[in-house]
């Protein structure tokens, strides 16, 4: 043959796509945990739980994400469920700056497929921000998730026109699917003393 | 001070319905003006000096001229409107490669505003993609902003108070925070008349998979009724 041909070339007759090769690489559930008053807020517990259930579902690793040293609400984290307590060296306040540079570079570092956060005000301000630094997608507002673990994909369903209808969303191809949840949404899993898990120093 | 306005049309919730067999809304009017864009609408004219100018921008199909004209109406100078239909169909990301481009195209400005959330998601992202995108400092769900020297001071509801931000900055408007004034019949009249500039993604230079249903990242799968 006259013509050389392309690793995108070979790519597409093998029915593989650059995007489908970088989803490959992203495993894991990351959630991102705000603390106050001398605890995670239960808006972060709430999505701890969903992100739980979304690891287990995809047969894949928990990482909670925490800005501030705190070992101890490092701890907390781990007996909800975490696998992983990732400590940021960011203001345990939330810091618009420095809060988006530390998730952006906790996604590169780990590459979680899922990205989850509470329904809370800092989400709001944080999520979108990231999502369009990365280029990927964010499901805003789910007030439940359903993960689908055939295609490695969480469904976010969320409350439109004012709650008359809900809609289904995905994030099929970029990673890492961004979600925050609804105000009050997600599941509070009850303390496990007994988990064992690690704390990461991001 | 230029200041760049982005309006978002949506269906009028006060006349459409939902239809229980096919699972969706039906609109019965032409779109509007998504509420808390007027509410950033009416933050923007409050804060304008003599020699500032305020244009609207809008992602849409020609359906979400009138929704734009409702800002020239209240009395923003100019209207951009990116109604290329491959445009059309996006998702935040996309949307926000869109507006971002259209600012950009347009600019400089010294400050953005937007509603902080819109009737059809209730939940927004545009300000934050926005801010990024643009490489400004960004604040949602601001209630009131006073522009001093190179900063802008904000009020916001929520958890996360006041705060000051250089400018220029991204600024997401709290629904219900003021009260959108009402343009007179002539207003209505003059904007009714008025030339929108249109926009193409190639105007912005932008490629089709940044862009519309090609852009998405995130689909919408299904539309159920809500559990009660």
């Amino acid at each position: 043959m006259s013509e050389d041909l392309s690793a995108q070339d070979l790519m597409a007759a093998f029915g593989i796509s650059l995007e489908e090769e970088a989803a490959d690489e992203y495993r894991g559930v990351m959630v991102v945990a705000e603390s106050g008053d001398g605890g995670i807020s239960p808006a972060s517990l709430g999505a701890l739980g969903f992100g739980r259930e979304i690891a287990d579902a995809f047969g894949a690793r928990l990482v909670a994400l925490l800005a501030g040293g705190d070992e101890v609400l490092a701890g907390a984290l781990i007996r909800r469920g975490a696998d992983v307590a990732l400590l940021a060296d960011a203001p345990a306040q939330y810091d618009p700056t420095t809060w988006a540079e530390a998730l952006t570079s906790a996604i590169q570092s780990h590459k979680p497929e899922v990205v989850l956060l509470g329904g809370s005000d800092i989400a709001r301000d944080l999520a979108p921000r990231v999502a369009q630094r990365l280029l990927t997608g964010l499901i805003a507002g789910a007030r439940e998730i359903r993960p689908e673990a055939d295609e490695r994909i969480v469904v976010g369903i969320v409350p439109l026109f004012e709650g008359r209808l809900w809609g289904e969303f995905a994030c099929p191809e970029k990673r890492p699917q961004m979600i925050y949840l609804a105000e009050g949404a997600g599941r509070i899993a009850a303390e496990d003393a007994s988990r064992q898990g690690e704390i990461e120093r991001l | 001070m230029r200041i760049a306005i982005c309006i978002k049309p949506v269906p009028d919730l006060s006349t459409a319905y939902v239809s229980k067999s096919r699972v969706e809304l039906v609109e019965q009017g032409k779109e509007v003006a998504n509420p808390a864009d007027e509410n950033a609408v009416e933050l923007a004219l409050s804060l304008r000096q003599e020699g500032d100018e305020l244009i609207a921008f809008t992602v849409g199909a020609d359906t979400a001229a009138d929704a734009l004209r409702r800002a020239l109406a209240m009395g923003v100078e100019r209207a951009h409107l990116v109604d290329d239909p491959v445009a059309q169909g996006g998702d935040g990301l996309a949307d926000a490669n869109v507006l971002a481009a259209a600012i950009k195209h347009a600019g400089p400005f010294d400050l953005v505003v937007c509603g902080a959330r819109s009737v059809v998601h209730d939940a927004g992202q545009v300000a934050g993609r926005l801010a990024e995108a643009l490489g400004m400092a960004h604040a949602t769900r601001v209630t009131s902003a006073t522009v001093n020297g190179g900063k802008v001071t904000i009020e916001r509801a929520g958890s996360l108070g006041a705060a000051e931000l250089p400018l220029p900055a991204v600024l997401a408007v709290e629904p219900g925070c003021n009260t959108p004034r009402l343009p007179n019949a002539m207003a209505v009249m003059k904007a009714a008349r008025k030339p929108l500039e249109h926009v193409t993604v190639s105007d912005l230079g932008l490629a089709a998979e940044e862009v519309g249903e090609a852009g998405a990242a995130v689909r919408l799968r299904l539309m159920q009724l809500p559990e009660s």
